[in-house]
């Protein structure tokens, strides 16, 4: 069983969530009646569900911490609420290069696994018309390229992830 | 308009009516140049036509208002026509009479007309000659109160105090008796003249739930006017229209002949070429009232398409081609019902404030009778600089009821992921006993529908359950198991789609399980 913090349209609800078997969860909100939800099936942009016996077709996409989903005309907005809210990148070196403004990347000149240096350049978007080289803050090795050629990125979403130098594997 | 043989056509506009002025030019076999803004460089417009030239900055007034860049635009490209489409220049005499020095075919009515049906004044005066009935009112000269009351009395109450230049509500005055009148047309001058720079304002009779019928009207150069039968635009929010229909719900055959005849009347008093639209005030006791004549292609002008089957654009490449009209009167039959309406990135929650934002997922809906007219896909930005209607939805029935069922369910198969929209607005007038019995009138979302909201009973949207839970889906992934992360950010056992976010570890607020 976990609790999670979900904000929805700006209210912050406590979701119990347990998990029953391979699909299925029971979800109770903010101590009330428990509902048993059945993950059918979900793939790009379609997520179906089966609560309490009934079948729901939702649409989502999901942008850094914001998960946007649609249903039959009506439409939800989530901001997936951390322990502490407070981004622990702020004014340290971060091993996360992430797009400063929204754009769409015109190339990743790293893949996972190639070593970094501090300052180097691992990806260049174009944004307002400019383009933008970000660069990692740390030395490591690349873990992670979340996005590719030509995909759009709002601010602050994560383009490279480094593994800094000098932790474990 | 100089009726005359073109070839290839600059569309003058942006956003779903470029492209939907576009594809007729291009059905017709006409070569096509969309004019864009920096702002719509990426535009479905700019994809679909021929040629593209960029005429200036995003706000309209230094690119979409461009007289002089359009024109340089038109010379440049060869462009030998220009269709205006609705709103920015499409009532611009100055426009259409600046294309006839050109040389270029304004594909619209003549600037004479332009002018005499943007003046309300002179509009009124036109029509009342032709013996079309108008809604009593009074135009005022000269600054002395004591005639103000006089022509205040004369035109009844309650009335409206309108500016003689204006439009979009702007210098517009709700007066309930005498005394309020002197204050109310103060202001409205001062908006008159700060908006217009024009401060003349005329008095006109408030019609009480009034319903807003106009019917469409074609002409040609060879003398020719036919009407297309009608349209209901009653459900309007801040003189803006909501949902529009036709034909117009719970009319008899009478009054329906009458209208159309009247419109006609109106057309032929200004040898109207081309497609328009008469605007009348239908009272509750079956009068109706000129209220103006639009000189161009009308937002809603699908839904006259989806019955009459004519293709309203086609109609204007032709007339402006100086063809003859290929339907008579006769030939114009209504079949079925359509509705239409404007889904736009506004926030119903937040007094329908305007949005913005990328639309990170656009799904218009399918079916029988089912039209889309729109100018985004997913992936498209909604600005602060134009408009914020994402798309027309339109149903066809057999009959009103099928019309409204069927948009009912379009509506709901429609996805926006991003900005805000008034879709579950939308659906709520569609699904209200009183729109289903249609029982429209001007004052219909005012009377029914203003204590609504998207939180309110009765909503998909108050089962906050089911959007927790399929947010919180998200988080367990109970049915997802491919993707893989490091042991840092892991949320619950199993891993996520969240899990791009990486070492922001948005982790649980507590896991204790």
């Amino acid at each position: 069983m976990m609790e999670i913090d979900l904000e929805r349209d700006g209210r912050r609800r406590r979701t119990r969530v347990h998990r029953e078997g391979d699909d299925t969860l029971r979800v109770q909100i903010d101590g009330g009646d428990a509902r048993t939800v059945r993950v059918i099936a979900r793939d790009e942009n379609t997520l179906l569900l089966d609560v309490d016996g009934r079948r729901h077709r939702l649409r989502w996409v999901r942008r850094g911490r914001e998960l946007h989903l649609g249903l039959r005309g009506h439409s939800a907005h989530f901001h997936w609420v951390e322990e502490d809210e407070v981004d622990e990148t702020v004014g340290a070196a971060s091993p996360v290069v992430r797009a400063p403004m929204p754009g769409r990347v015109l190339e990743v000149t790293v893949a996972a696994g190639d070593p970094v240096a501090a300052g180097q350049v691992v990806a260049r978007i174009e944004a307002m018309k400019m383009e933008i080289a970000l660069s990692s803050d740390v030395a490591g090795r690349v873990s992670t390229v979340h996005a590719g050629k030509d995909a759009l990125v709002e601010p602050d979403q994560p383009v490279v992830t480094i593994e800094p130098d000098g932790e474990a594997d | 308009m100089r009726a005359r043989p073109f070839r290839r056509v600059l569309v003058a506009n942006r956003g779903e009516i470029a492209v939907r002025v576009l594809r007729a030019c291009r059905q017709r076999g006409l070569e096509t140049v969309a004019v864009v803004s920096e702002a719509d460089r990426a535009s479905l417009a700019a994809q679909l036509a021929d040629q593209v030239v960029e005429i200036g900055p995003a706000p309209a007034a230094e690119s979409y208002l461009r007289i002089d860049a359009i024109l340089d635009a038109a010379r440049g490209t060869g462009a030998d026509a220009i269709h205006p489409g609705y709103g920015f220049l499409a009532e611009n005499a100055a426009f259409a009479r600046a294309c006839d020095d050109a040389g270029v075919v304004f594909i619209g009515p003549g600037a004479d007309v332009i002018d005499a049906m943007g003046v309300k004044t002179e509009a009124r005066r036109r029509m009342e000659e032709a013996g079309v009935p108008v809604v009593p009112g009074a135009l005022l000269e000269g600054d002395d109160p004591a005639a103000w009351e006089a022509a205040g009395s004369g035109v009844g109450y309650p009335l409206l105090v309108k500016a003689a230049a204006g439009g979009g509500g702007k210098g517009m005055r709700a007066v309930h008796g005498a005394a309020d009148l002197v204050d109310a047309i103060g202001a409205a001058r001062r908006e008159a003249a700060s908006a217009f720079g024009d401060a003349t304002v005329y008095l006109e009779r408030l019609l009480i739930r009034p319903r807003h019928v106009e019917v469409q009207v074609l002409g040609d150069t060879h003398g020719h006017v036919l009407h297309l039968g009608e349209r209901d635009c009653s459900v309007q929010r801040r003189h803006q229209k909501v949902v529009e229909e036709s034909p117009a719900p719970g009319l008899s055959d009478d009054l329906r002949a009458r209208l159309h005849d009247a419109a006609v009347r109106a057309a032929r008093a200004v040898d109207y070429v081309g497609a328009g639209t008469v605007e009348m005030l239908l009272d509750a006791s079956g009068d109706f009232f000129f209220l103006e004549m639009n000189t161009r292609l009308q937002v809603e002008h699908p839904v006259t398409e989806n019955v009459t089957g004519v293709d309203l654009v086609e109609a204007q490449l032709r007339v402006a081609a100086g063809e003859r009209l290929a339907l008579t009167q006769d030939e114009i039959r209504a079949h079925g019902h359509s509705i239409e309406v404007r889904l736009y990135a506004e926030d119903p929650a937040r007094g329908f404030l305007p949005q913005t934002g990328t639309l990170h997922l656009f799904e218009p809906p399918a079916g029988p009778g089912v039209r889309v007219d729109t100018g985004v896909t997913t992936g498209s930005e909604v600005t602060l600089h134009y408009d914020p209607m994402i798309a027309k939805l339109c149903a066809w029935g057999a009959d009103r009821e099928q019309s409204r069922r069927r948009l009912i369910e379009a509506l709901s198969e429609t996805t926006v992921l991003g900005p805000t929209t008034n879709l579950s607005h939308l659906l709520a007038i569609l699904g209200h006993e009183a729109f289903a019995s249609g029982a429209v009138h001007t004052g219909f979302l005012e009377e029914h529908l203003a204590d609504w909201s998207p939180d309110g009973e009765g909503n998909v949207d108050t089962d906050e359950a089911l959007w927790l839970a399929a947010a919180a889906s998200f988080a367990l992934d109970p049915g997802g198991g491919t993707a893989r992360r490091s042991d840092r950010d892991t949320i619950g056992e199993a891993p996520g789609p969240w899990e791009d976010l990486g070492p922001l570890r948005l982790v649980p607020a507590r896991e204790d399980g």
